[in-house]
């Protein structure tokens, strides 16, 4: 596989999204790096299981 | 007696560095004596009823609820102290953040990302790492507990894309001079390390800079990608990288022992396409034979120690000599070694490594087991090693503090070393204790100021020794540098007021916590040291 697109990545700094622990962004954020944070809770049981069910019957 | 209640927020989920800092809060507050925060898992129970911090109502919480235990005095306001608890865990919010609460929405809005770094828990992960890999953006995946399955698949998928996948379990990169997750501020140069291991990586980049020398970009790969079943695919994509990238010259590969047949793979991969140097250093590996052709391009190391003095050989031989100079012992602490040596009573022999890199750790107990013989472990070099209840330890004991038992639900030990601190003051008490070994990493993602969380508990370790008539000799490795947020140098300047003895490198540690229970300091020990743990192969 072509390695263009890693190289791209190595070129600058990079632009990032840090998703999970708010610890790292703000770490990275601390860097002086582009970064935007996603929050990440897991969802319901209820809410996954009814998805599981409907994927497997349409 | 401080009255203990438990506050359970069904359903409700934060992040355990986050909660981390709502301890500390909490226990700042008037007629708050002790603080107590977590999701309540299994083993976050455990540690809670041990510290007497759990009631009926704490004990019935699940691995989705939160739990606020809390000891208070006479004194306490119940009412004040729920109300900002409650403001506390609804701050959640991310000031100063650009925050979003759902991942497409920030990434349609923000067309410009090229890199993602994931640390959610690992069952998770593989509907998030795909979705950001089918929209082209690189990926630094923290999170551990990932299916190797899972693993495969996504790393087929970043490769078919020719995308970087770093991870699972990566828990350092250094990408254009970015420290992501766990990594320290270093130098930029033309050494590019391909690591999975991300301790290895962070000592690997702190050593070079320390001799002069940089980092182009630190790959970290995952501490599996070596195994059969991944077979070294990111491995392979990073050698690819690196021979196409014009800032690296000399190339780094870390990791644990890989599968036989993977370190073959890649020394072949190497061999038939490589047209950079190469330095390896699989810990607790075996060093390879190679064709005359391949051993002109690769050259094998047992330490991290080893290899970054090699990275310098190939640089520039001068800069070789001054290397070995820096991150020798010196004279002063050959010294402080004699006189730990000195202060040991009759019966005080074991060894206790305490560490929070998984890689120091093993690497440590590859090196000890050479002088010392077998080393217990929660993460042993061989199974019938490992010990029965990882919270005692057992003869000579090297603890993984970051491995899944200390770990779960709860924050990484190189940002809460709660559970070290306790197990310093437990070791003390064992009267046969030697020496205790402890490594302090440094770095952004770390806690703010290791050393200083340490002072406690290693002034009353050798309080409870010289209360029995001993002395256990402290050693300390700082993992960091000069530009390090925590700064390398009052970091060290803390451990050696106390009469920490303070190593260059961790194999150096290994050596020094070798002498002193085996109560040697001559030059053999030392020779047999460089000959086999400081050279190429």
């Amino acid at each position: 596989m072509g390695v263009e697109k890693a190289l791209d990545l190595l070129r600058g700094k990079p632009r990032l999204v840090s998703i999970g622990l708010e610890h790292f962004s703000r770490e990275l954020a601390r860097q002086g790096v582009r970064v935007i944070h996603v929050s990440w809770r897991p969802r319901e049981r209820l809410e996954k299981d009814l998805e599981d069910i409907l994927s497997k019957i349409m | 007696m401080p009255r203990v209640i438990n506050i359970v927020k069904k359903g409700l989920y934060r992040d355990s560095v986050y909660l981390l800092h709502i301890g500390e809060e909490l226990r700042k507050v008037s007629g708050v004596i002790d603080a107590f925060i977590a999701m309540g898992t299994r083993l976050n129970k455990d540690l809670m009823l041990r510290e007497g911090f759990l009631t009926s109502d704490g004990e019935d919480a699940g691995e989705n609820d939160l739990i606020v235990a809390l000891k208070l005095g006479e004194d306490a306001d119940i009412d004040n102290i729920s109300r900002l608890v409650e403001e506390l865990l609804t701050q959640h919010g991310a000031r100063g953040l650009e925050v979003y609460e759902d991942l497409d929405l920030a990434l349609n809005i923000n067309r410009d990302i090229n890199l993602a770094l994931v640390s959610i828990p690992g069952r998770y992960a593989r509907e998030v790492v795909m979705k950001l890999l089918e929209r082209g953006v690189h990926v630094h995946l923290f999170s551990d507990h990932v299916p190797i399955e899972d693993e495969v698949a996504m790393k087929r998928y970043a490769y078919e894309k020719g995308l970087l996948l770093m991870g699972p379990e990566a828990g350092t990169s250094i990408i254009g001079g970015v420290a992501i997750a766990f990594a320290n501020a270093v130098r930029r140069g033309s050494v590019g390390v391909i690591s999975a291991s991300g301790t290895g990586l962070q000592e690997v980049s702190v050593l070079l800079h320390r001799i002069g020398l940089g980092v182009s970009h630190g790959i970290g790969v995952g501490g599996r990608d070596l195994s059969r079943e991944v077979g070294g695919l990111m491995t392979l994509f990073s050698i690819d990288v690196f021979e196409n990238d014009p800032g690296t010259s000399i190339v780094t590969i870390v990791s644990k022992p890989p599968s036989r047949e993977i370190q073959h793979m890649i020394f072949d991969y190497i061999a038939s396409r490589g047209r950079k140097s190469y330095v390896t250093c699989l810990v607790g590996g075996e060093i390879e034979p190679l064709d005359p052709e391949a051993s002109k391009r690769i050259v094998q190391t047992r330490t991290l120690h080893a290899a970054v003095l090699e990275a310098a050989r190939i640089t520039d031989p001068s800069l070789y000599s001054e290397a070995q100079k820096v991150l020798s012992i010196d004279g002063k602490t050959i010294k402080a070694i004699e006189d730990a040596i000195a202060g040991l009573r009759e019966g005080q022999r074991y060894i206790r490594g305490l560490f929070t890199g998984g890689t120091f750790a093993y690497e440590a107990m590859v090196v000890l087991g050479r002088f010392v013989g077998d080393i217990w472990s929660n993460s042993p070099l061989r199974d019938d090693l490992r010990l029965r209840d990882p919270w005692k330890s057992y003869g000579n004991t090297v603890i993984d503090l970051g491995g899944e038992e200390f770990t779960e639900g709860r924050a990484h030990p190189m940002i809460d070393p709660s559970i070290r601190l306790k197990r310093i003051v437990d070791e003390a008490r064992d009267p046969e204790v030697a020496v205790i070994m402890l490594d302090f990493v440094l770095g952004y993602g770390a806690h703010r100021d290791p050393a200083g969380a340490h002072v406690d508990a290693i002034k009353r370790a050798m309080e409870i020794a010289r209360e029995d008539g001993r002395r256990i000799a402290f050693l300390a490795h700082v993992v960091g540098t000069d530009q390090d947020p925590q700064d390398l140098a009052s970091q060290e300047r803390i451990l050696r007021e106390l009469g920490v003895i303070i190593l260059p490198t961790n194999a150096t540690m290994a050596l020094a916590a070798a002498m002193i229970s085996l109560r040697r300091s001559d030059m053999d020990l030392i020779d047999m040291f460089s000959r086999e743990f400081l050279r190429g192969f």
